[in-house]
């Protein structure tokens, strides 16, 4: 049997795991509750595979083992701007966002600003935002079964969205969590086996690293083999708050068993992180750019080439689905929080509930699911037309969430002294800036090059914040005493 | 320092672990109970 048909065989066992894992999961579903933060029933163990698999997905390893092979280990570096970020999360926002209750981001912004409108625009925000990197994500996840296991690319997308969807619309969270686990475990496989093979071709850390500068000067330099010292600033802002508002990771703080497990998972899950940046993507890149480098016709190919080249087939089988299996650990939990933004936030929270319209449980769930199967129906079609449009946004997409959430998260986290209209201003007028600066970027403005346009939304979220907080009465009252009990 | 010149190794390892440590302290702090 051939390399890709052994991983055929293999995708497709994994395929009904993932199939068997939501069948299972539905059985739990009765509220919303379960649906969307698995009834905060997450022990720390699985909470910090969970992270892990969410923020570090097969691309990671494809599109890292590529960067960090073409233009060094500075391609790595900012993970001190992830552990920055992180802890952020941990020594601020954990404790409080869990105790709060809520189940998503825009719960966040609605009920400690007590604002209905600052509640719907979160929700956009995330619902837009999500979707678009939904869109992005499904495209490499056909990209990805393309390269690893040979299926076509639209076969790839269309078999790996169907799977996706049918398990999230049938057990929300807690199947987004399994399957994570089970992608989490499958993806280390992969990279581990191929340890022994690449030890033997290269060595260890230190004789990667002598013959990689040998070949290509500056791959360990701190700037890289191309990088300008402004971009590696501007990357480390970006990296660092993009962290900090990582919805990944702040909504499942709220599916904790308690506030203590929600923090004591972050540490081990950015260490987690560390491991696999300086193993699967630092270690294996510098490999592939001493033994394939001239063999292959663009970076992309790194990683499947090094497989082969170096591994005996079946084991080339094993890693690649490995690697395959967790394409799908990320867009897993994009829609997830996009079904979110329209059936919780929007739907419940902004429309039925400032009315006074009650319904059921079961109708909330019921929705739940269906809005799920529509959010991946659109973006499943909108993954098919090869528009380099969606790419180029999505790379921004991280810095329009920092721009609307970061102040808004800190000062509303950290302090009494803000008000609705603060926030408001913070979150609108940091994502609107950082919208038109990523336009004019895109559209070509010479003006809108040199500078990040998260660096802008943030700067301008931030001066927002302070100075209407500065001319505005501070909120008291239940939005205050929720958030911040001990001083209501 | 790992065949790595000071700037990368402080960036790869050094300043990473500065923030690494005391989060892993805080979390011992809360498992403990000696932190709410």
């Amino acid at each position: 049997m051939s390399v890709h048909s052994i991983g055929l065989l293999l995708f497709g066992l994994y395929l009904l795991v993932m199939i068997a894992v939501g069948i299972v999961s539905a059985r739990y579903q009765k509220t919303s509750a379960d649906f969307w933060v698995a009834n905060r029933s997450i022990g720390l163990p699985v909470l910090v595979m969970a992270n892990m698999a969410a923020i570090m997905h097969g691309g990671s390893v494809l599109s890292g083992v590529a960067l960090m092979g073409n233009i060094g280990g500075v391609a790595g570096l900012p993970y001190l701007a992830f552990v920055g970020g992180v802890a952020v999360i941990l020594f601020f926002f954990a404790k409080k966002l869990r105790d709060s209750r809520g189940f998503t981001l825009p719960d966040y912004m609605g009920d400690r600003f007590d604002s209905t409108f600052l509640r719907g625009f979160s929700a956009v925000v995330v619902g837009v935002s999500s979707t678009i990197y939904l869109i992005a994500q499904i495209r490499v996840m056909g990209f990805i079964l393309e390269e690893l296991i040979g299926v076509s690319f639209f076969t790839g997308m269309f078999v790996g969205t169907a799977v996706f969807v049918f398990y999230v619309a049938i057990g929300g969270l807690l199947a987004v969590v399994w399957t994570n686990i089970a992608q989490f475990v499958f993806m280390w496989l992969g990279l581990l086996v191929m340890g022994p093979y690449v030890y033997d071709k290269v060595g260890g850390w230190y004789d990667v690293i002598d013959q990689v500068e040998a070949l290509a000067p500056g791959w360990t330099s701190p700037q890289g083999t191309s990088w300008t010292l402004s971009f590696l600033v501007s990357w480390y802002i970006i990296w660092f708050v993009a962290y900090c508002t990582r919805l990944e990771l702040i909504t499942k703080m709220y599916a904790a068993r308690d506030d203590k497990i929600a923090r004591r998972s972050l540490p081990w899950t950015i260490l987690l992180v560390m491991v696999f940046l300086l193993y699967g993507n630092f270690y294996i890149g510098g490999a592939a750019r001493i033994l394939v480098w001239d063999t292959i016709a663009s970076p992309d190919q790194a990683f499947p080439a090094l497989v082969t080249t170096i591994l005996p087939p079946l084991l080339a089988a094993f890693a690649l689905t490995g690697i395959a299996s967790a394409a799908m650990s990320t867009t897993d939990s994009l829609l997830l929080m996009s079904g979110a933004a329209v059936a919780h936030d929007l739907l419940r929270r902004c429309i039925h509930e400032p009315r006074g319209i009650q319904k059921e449980e079961s109708y909330y769930l019921r929705v739940s699911r269906w809005t799920i199967l529509v959010v991946g129906i659109v973006a499943f079609v909108g993954a098919i037309p090869d528009v380099d449009l969606i790419l180029q946004i999505v790379s921004y997409a991280v810095a329009i969430l920092g721009s609307t959430f970061f102040f808004p998260l800190i000062v509303g986290l950290t302090t009494k002294r803000v008000s609705k209209e603060a926030a408001i201003a913070s979150a609108v007028g940091g994502a609107f800036v950082c919208g038109v600066w990523t336009w004019a970027r895109i559209a070509g403005a010479t003006w809108a090059q040199d500078i990040h346009p998260g660096v802008i939304g943030l700067a301008t979220g931030g001066v927002l914040i302070f100075v209407v907080a500065a001319v505005t009465k501070p909120l008291a009252g239940a939005p205050v005493a929720k958030f911040f009990p001990e001083k209501a | 320092m790992l065949g790595l010149p000071f700037g990368s190794f402080l960036l790869l390892f050094v300043l990473p672990g500065l923030v690494l440590v005391p989060m892993f302290y805080y979390s011992w702090l809360i498992k403990t109970g000696k932190r709410d």
